[in-house]
């Protein structure tokens, strides 16, 4: 189990790669594995409706 | 099946209430009534219910086992005499919805205040085993709908809020009015009441937070979006642990996305559907807190959550019937 870093939910995760895009269940929100002992979940960044203008 | 009857149907509320009703599986609609239009097929007035084999009436003795009484505001405690004791009654006015104090402040004058305790508040989310047992329910406003469902998981936390509501014309009811004609209400963003409109009421009732409302008439003719304002010293992880309480009810969603076309709720989403779209944000420098609430004032906010409490309160699976998902693109 995982703590997912933007809602708080506890996610269960299967076998992980490094760099793999997961999703969490709860909230939705893409997050990225940036580690994996311990595993490390980042939000992954959107590009914005405005296109950063 | 249920035998069910709709007071008032010759208005927006009343002829969703007979679409819904019709497709209802476990309902037979046993009278729609209308002084105006009574003897005329329900399709003179709504004509999206062509095909519909009833006829308006003005004959209160019917058989029902429901009644919904889909009148204006202040007609309802005048009728109500009439039904008391022959079946469940879901009043979709707003004259049994909040404690007499309230009701005198925000309405004026009340010609049945006895009555209004024996009234359960029919917002399934929060008074459901109530409404099980209910016989006489007062469907919440659409407004007041939206702006509850939004505040409370934040009951106690939360003592003033502003709120920004952006109606469509539906909701202003049927009755002809010079604001309502195409030349003056289409393109508008228009302030129609700026402070003290009366679901204001609803909100300080269900939740303990003076709300202070200030509405928009906007170009739709469906739906509604209510923005909420407030500072709290919190955290976005914080409001989703809030919000989780919701993951189970089967007519709101959680809609907060990064990326995509909808990011956060929009009536556009949910026209058509019983679904309450909820979402927040977080303004961390500024503390500021800021929930988005988005539904169909016809169906969540009217008919749709009439027919969600008739289900509970007649022991019926509570999304009979009201499985749709919305209609899409508007």
């Amino acid at each position: 189990m995982v703590e997912c870093p933007v809602c708080g939910a506890e996610i269960e995760v299967g076998e992980l790669e490094l760099h793999q895009i997961i999703e969490c269940p709860v909230c939705g929100v893409e997050l990225e594995v940036v580690g994996l002992d311990p595993v490390v979940l980042e939000e992954v960044p959107e590009v914005e409706e405005d296109w950063g203008e | 099946m249920i035998k069910a009857a709709v007071v008032g149907a010759s208005g927006y509320i009343g002829g969703e209430l007979v679409r819904l009703l019709a497709m209802h599986p476990e309902v037979e609609i046993t009278a729609i009534t209308s002084r105006r239009y009574a003897g005329k097929k329900v399709h003179k007035v709504h004509p999206n219910l062509r095909g519909l084999n009833l006829r308006f009436t003005n004959d209160y003795n019917f058989d029902a086992d429901v009644i919904f009484l889909a009148v204006p505001h202040g007609e309802s405690m005048k009728i109500i005499d009439e039904f008391l004791g022959s079946a469940k009654i879901i009043d979709l006015s707003a004259d049994f919805r909040v404690s007499l104090d309230l009701y005198t402040k925000y309405y004026g004058e009340h010609v049945k205040p006895e009555l209004i305790d024996e009234f359960v508040y029919g917002l399934p989310e929060i008074h459901r085993e109530e409404i099980k047992k209910a016989e006489l329910i007062a469907n919440p406003g659409c407004n007041a709908t939206a702006v509850i469902l939004a505040l409370y998981p934040l009951k106690g936390e939360v003592s003033e809020a502003i709120v920004d509501l952006k109606v469509s014309s539906s909701a202003g009811g049927r009755r002809e009015n010079v604001a309502s004609i195409h030349p003056e209400r289409s393109h508008v963003v228009r302030v129609y009441k700026a402070f003290h409109h009366r679901h204001e009421a609803e909100v300080i009732q269900e939740t303990n937070v003076k709300a202070q409302f200030t509405v928009h008439s906007v170009d739709l003719v469906r739906g509604l979006l209510a923005t909420i304002y407030f500072k709290m010293e919190t955290s976005e992880k914080e409001l989703y642990k809030k919000f989780f309480r919701y993951l189970k009810e089967p007519f709101i969603r959680i809609v907060k996305e990064k990326g995509g076309i909808q990011r956060l709720p929009d009536p556009k989403y949910v026209i058509g559907s019983n679904f309450v779209d909820i979402g927040f944000a977080y303004d961390e420098e500024n503390q500021r807190v800021m929930l988005f609430s988005a539904l169909d004032n016809l169906i969540k906010g009217g008919a749709g959550q009439a027919v969600q409490n008739m289900n509970i309160a007649f022991g019926l699976d509570e999304t009979l019937g009201l499985n749709y998902l919305p209609v899409y693109p508007i």
